[in-house]
């Protein structure tokens, strides 16, 4: 590139007395890879205890609600992972509740894919943003209510997101 | 034959004695030699701007763009565009308006220059030394804004960027 330049500006130099060229730099950039999860409450609402209670992994239900998490991403693919089980904490006890996990069409379907919540769902694009919407939702059996006390509890599910591709 | 060659001789003689000069003259070409050094944007977050400043003082992986001159006319100039557009191979871009400052050489004190200035060409001068080439050396920066980068998809984007130059005959 700089020798052609050189050499044009000779040339033109001879004709016309004056001297021009063009020189060509290039300008690099890289976008990292990039993906991040926006979630909503795994609600179980009312649980009775000595009674199982299950929330299903898809928008639109009437008693409780499912968790969501909608991943957002630019690389090619992305896997999103939940644990198999979690631990909700009370008023001096804990409840274990098994996990079930979904992906659907959008932020609010009614209408969702099963799929092992430890295994994860890869959601793939070629396009950026690429968006995946996963549900979850779970159960407390009868024997974990079973004697507890009443209150509230709580309990938080780290939900993995691992991009891969570019 | 013989008078002949004497007659030569003697028309001749007075040609010699009485030397002519001859008018000699020599254009020396003007001549400009860019030495290219790419700039780098570095890693971009995505939804965050970037900025590569117009000078050496930029953080590590991170460089800005230098057009190196020499040239053995009275000025030269370069002009560069307003922006840069940088394409990832497999889709997408990303539009990046470019920035310029001067210096007497490479690695010396760097003075910014407006961005109408890089639009319309800035100018260095013959340094008045007969004995080397005068130098200059233009240092191009650049923004990427928050908003190109929201939506990119992750990898490699590259662009050229094409820039002018030209200097007198003398």
């Amino acid at each position: 590139m700089l020798l052609t330049s050189s050499l044009g500006l000779g040339l033109v130099a001879g004709c016309s007395g004056a001297a021009w060229a063009q020189a060509t730099l290039t300008a690099i950039a890289s976008v990292s890879a990039s993906a991040t999860i926006t979630t909503t409450q795994l609600d179980f609402a009312v649980v009775t205890a000595g009674v199982d209670k299950s929330i299903a992994p898809r928008a639109g239900l009437t008693d409780g609600s499912a968790g969501t998490a909608t991943v957002t991403f630019n690389t090619s693919q992305v896997t999103v992972a939940i644990p198999a089980v979690m631990t909700l904490t009370g008023p001096g006890a804990t409840m274990v509740a098994t996990l079930s996990c979904a992906w659907g069409s959008s932020a609010r379907a009614t209408t969702t894919t099963a799929f092992p919540c430890p295994a994860g769902q890869a959601f793939t694009s070629a396009v950026a943003p690429a968006q995946g919407f996963v549900y979850v939702g779970g159960t407390i059996s009868a024997a974990e209510s079973s004697g507890k006390p009443a209150g509230n509890y709580a309990g938080s599910v780290v939900i993995t997101a691992a991009h891969a591709g570019s | 034959m013989i008078k002949r060659l004497l007659a030569l001789a003697l028309v001749a003689l007075p040609a010699v004695a009485s030397a002519q000069s001859v008018p000699t003259t020599a254009t020396v070409l003007a001549v400009v030699t860019p030495t290219i050094t790419d700039m780098n944007f570095g890693d971009i977050t995505p939804n965050v701007a970037q900025t590569v400043t117009a000078d050496a003082a930029n953080a590590a992986g991170k460089s800005a763009g230098i057009i190196a001159l020499t040239f053995n006319s009275s000025t030269a100039t370069v002009k560069i565009p307003a922006s840069v557009t940088l394409n990832r191979t497999g889709g997408g871009s990303m539009s990046a308006t470019l920035s310029c400052g001067s210096a007497a050489t490479v690695g010396g004190a760097v003075t910014s220059q407006t961005a109408a200035a890089c639009a319309a060409g800035v100018s260095f001068s013959y340094n008045g030394d007969a004995t080397k080439l005068a130098t200059g050396a233009l240092y191009i920066g650049g923004s990427i804004a928050a908003t190109e980068s929201q939506f990119a998809r992750a990898g490699i984007y590259n662009g050229s960027i094409v820039a002018t130059i030209t200097n007198p005959a003398n």
